[in-house]
């Protein structure tokens, strides 16, 4: 496998790339978006998996990972600026109709850019239009000087974890909520809890892919089948529920993603 | 009910204690957490991670931290068994937290581990989702 690193200025941040050995003249580029307060290696497994077919760029939010934060050291807290970022990103990687790919915060945000920008297609991974699950109390306190993010957010996080992880997998996702920055966590969580697309989601037209962890307990199936009941729209819609795995899908198992993705974007 | 709370002191201090004291942090706490089932409410006094009394009802200083809820809150907790998911908004029969949110949040894994523990007692003694007299 070979993954290389870049940076690139994107709105005036400096932003930290990693992609694949992808072929550059596939029929399909694709973008990874990583779920809150994390990185972008969250898409290792999938950059190999599919790395004979497709190349795939990821990388990390502002003030995520390796990325820059915002002047003044402020975070994206709002899915609107979120996903103008994410658009971008695909400008400035110059890719035109960009397959953009997602979980959690990232599996939500596709349906907003599949909104607003000429996307080929997205998969959204335990993504919804309308996720306001987070009390008020938690977030505030998630940037206290008295508040450990990374100790206090770990039941937070394992709860999430589907019952068939693999323990190696279990524990890179763990790792990540030790290295979790409490503003941007906080950044993340307000744009997540505020997020709500419901009421435009007919403007969604191209072919969406929804893989879904069940064994999440934050991110239903309920929530899943009513998003998917509002796009009306969209050229195709496919369905891919997992049994077993949760809300970390393309950390848990990226093989199951891969598989799904490929037979998708094959049939597009 | 008071049989169950103290098979879950007993446990805490002995089966459960690593995971409690190290796994989530337990062993930084000093207080109290008081859990409320249905109406019946009792107090588990800990030093440093170690339970050291049990009492029925809320400390005369008042609720330090706690989680409060009817038979269908905590027969909900008993599927998923997490405190997180419990106390999302999206979930009916929520479990409630009790006491100040800072030091709720401070100590958020050894309570949620604790209410873990509680769920698996009183699923063991059958008292799950029943009524039980203290």
């Amino acid at each position: 496998m070979a993954i290389t690193g870049f940076y690139k200025t994107v709105k005036g941040i400096k932003t930290y790339f990693e992609m694949n050995d992808g072929p550059a003249d596939g029929k399909h580029t694709i973008i990874c978006l990583h779920t809150a307060g994390r990185e972008n290696r969250q898409y290792h497994g999938m950059f190999e998996l599919l790395e004979d077919k497709y190349k795939m760029y990821s990388f990390d939010m502002p003030a995520h990972g390796k990325s820059w934060p915002l002047p003044g050291n402020k975070v994206v807290d709002n899915y609107r600026d979120y996903g103008d970022f994410v658009w971008a990103v695909a400008e400035a990687l110059e890719i035109e109709k960009p397959i953009i790919i997602g979980c959690s915060m990232g599996g939500n945000i596709v349906y907003y850019i599949a909104q607003n920008y000429p996307v080929g297609a997205i998969l959204s991974m335990q993504g919804a239009d309308y996720t306001p699950t987070i009390d008020a109390s938690i977030l505030e306190l998630l940037n206290h000087p008295y508040v450990s993010a990374q100790h206090s957010h770990v039941e937070f996080s394992e709860c999430l974890i589907g019952r068939a992880c693999p323990q190696e997998a279990r524990d890179f996702i763990m790792w990540g909520v030790a290295q979790e920055i409490s503003v941007t966590k906080q950044g993340d969580l307000s744009q997540y809890n505020g997020f709500d697309v419901r009421g435009t989601m007919d403007k969604i037209t191209c072919p969406v892919l929804v893989v879904h962890g069940v064994d999440d307990a934050i991110v239903t199936e309920k929530m899943v089948e009513e998003t998917m009941s509002r796009l009306v729209n969209a050229e195709r819609v496919v369905y891919k529920p997992v049994a077993d795995y949760g809300h970390f899908l393309a950390v848990e198992n990226p093989q199951v993603v891969a598989e799904h993705l490929d037979e998708f974007l094959t049939s597009i | 009910m008071i049989k169950a709370i103290e098979e879950l002191g007993r446990r805490i201090n002995t089966s459960c204690a690593d995971t409690f004291a190290n796994r989530y942090f337990g062993r930084f706490f000093t207080g109290d957490m008081t859990l409320k089932y249905d109406d019946d409410a009792f107090t588990l006094s800990l030093h440093q991670g170690k339970v050291i009394a049990i009492q029925a009802g809320v400390p005369n200083t008042g609720i330090d931290l706690g989680v409060a809820g009817a038979t269908k809150d905590w027969r909900q907790f008993a599927e998923r068994k997490s405190l997180t998911v419990s106390i999302t908004k999206i979930n009916p029969n929520n479990l409630s937290l009790l006491g100040a949110p800072l030091r709720t949040r401070q100590n958020f894994n050894a309570l949620a581990y604790l209410c873990r523990v509680f769920s698996e007692v009183l699923e063991e003694q059958g008292t799950a989702g029943k009524k039980v007299e203290a």
